[in-house]
């Protein structure tokens, strides 16, 4: 009988190949990486978005959770990082971004082109964490990386950003670093989404 | 990387956890409401008996064609503790809602709700509600976040906060702050950490 789900197969049941590669290859988001940050002040991810083919993988997730720093009202910013050509990354960023305060303040609102990273967290908290989702489309092919975060906040605030980079290099991963001079502490998970073609 | 095997080779225990158990959502529960006031996940993937574990660090709650009676519907989403709602009003968010047919954007706000908001106050009448919910850390120690991002019949709602609390939580409670009753199916999913 064709294995489509788990309750499908009884226990000592023998699987093959290709009943397996038909609902689990297929399977999506992929867990790819798990790292917990603690006291860091730059956090590299090397290599994450070149882990499967770029056929098959091109848009990813990112998940962080209790995000605390050691300082208050830091950023945390994203950058694109490139193995294959070190110290290459775009020193232009674009981004526009909103804030809401839960206790009824205004509406907040700001963008930027060229800045040199992307902020996903603009208000760090040394004692009340973050906790952020973030998507990011086509890092490692020759296409503009966009890429769209959300963000909850102890710190009363929620925020959500969008990034774009428009660039014709392929970056295989990226580092989180703060705006000031600070540590962070946290975990970031990451996954990748799998393409409709392959 | 995967280790790609050829066409109808048998795969071992070992090699199949190494290759093929990372799926990155795992569907843990589900729950099928028909005219219902209140609900929480009652069917759950096998080993699990509680919507939140230690196994996990953040959820996926996607609400599926939910409708409400006709009238001004709120839906709130509720987390247990030991099983049981929590009544207190310790849910902070901040959001925007805005309609197809007006060009207003609305902010929405609250420092001491009795849940978290899934659908907008600018709309009325009958409800028709689809939604993702990611909800992070509730079975840990420290305060739960969450962001929900929400389409009603006629409009948008997007928003994000916090129980502040720091109680571990083990389930959710949907409902309808009007006693409403409720129709729809809810699926929550497991984000994998190792």
């Amino acid at each position: 009988m064709a294995i489509s789900r788990r309750a499908d197969y009884a226990t000592n049941d023998i699987l093959v190949y290709d009943e397996l590669n038909r609902w689990s290859i297929n399977g999506s988001p992929q867990y790819l990486t798990h790292t917990v940050m603690s006291g860091a002040t730059t956090q590299p991810f090397h290599g994450v978005f070149n882990m499967y083919p770029v056929t098959t993988y091109s848009h990813f997730k990112i998940i962080i959770n209790k995000l605390t720093t050691s300082l208050d009202n830091l950023q945390l910013n994203m950058k694109l990082h490139s193995t294959f050509i070190p110290g290459l990354g775009p020193s232009t960023y674009d981004q526009a971004y909103q804030n809401v305060v839960y206790n009824g303040g205004a509406l907040s609102y700001n963008s930027g082109t060229g800045l040199s990273a992307w902020s996903i967290v603009r208000n760090t908290n040394s004692s009340a964490a973050s906790s952020a989702i973030i998507d990011v489309f086509n890092p490692f092919v020759a296409l503009t990386v966009t890429g769209i975060s959300k963000i909850s906040s102890d710190s009363l605030q929620y925020s959500t950003s969008s990034g774009r980079y428009a660039n014709s290099n392929a970056f295989d991963g990226f580092e989180l670093s703060l705006s000031g001079a600070g540590t962070m502490t946290g975990t970031v998970t990451v996954y990748a989404l799998r393409n409709g073609n392959a | 990387m995967p280790f790609f095997q050829t066409s109808g080779s048998q795969l071992n225990v070992s090699r199949v956890n190494a290759n093929y158990l990372n799926p990155g959502l795992q569907l843990v529960g589900f729950r099928s409401m028909s005219s219902v006031t209140t609900a929480t996940i009652t069917t759950f993937d096998t080993g699990r008996t509680t919507a939140f574990s230690s196994q996990n660090l953040s959820y996926r709650l996607v609400i599926q064609e939910l409708t409400c009676a006709t009238g001004a519907a709120t839906v709130l989403l509720k987390l247990n503790a030991g099983g049981v709602v929590t009544t207190d009003a310790e849910y902070y968010y901040g959001g925007i809602s805005y309609s197809d047919a007006a060009a207003t954007t609305l902010r929405n706000v609250n420092a001491s709700s009795t849940g978290m908001r899934i659908g907008s106050a600018a709309l009325t009448g009958a409800v028709t509600l689809c939604a993702t919910i990611d909800i992070h850390n509730p079975f840990a120690s420290g305060s739960t976040g969450f962001q929900v991002e929400a389409r009603e019949s006629a409009g948008t709602f997007s928003s994000g906060g916090i129980y502040k609390p720091h109680t571990s939580l083990d389930g959710l409670t949907l409902l309808n702050n009007n006693g409403y009753a409720m129709t729809g199916k809810m699926m929550l999913y497991a984000w994998r950490n190792p």
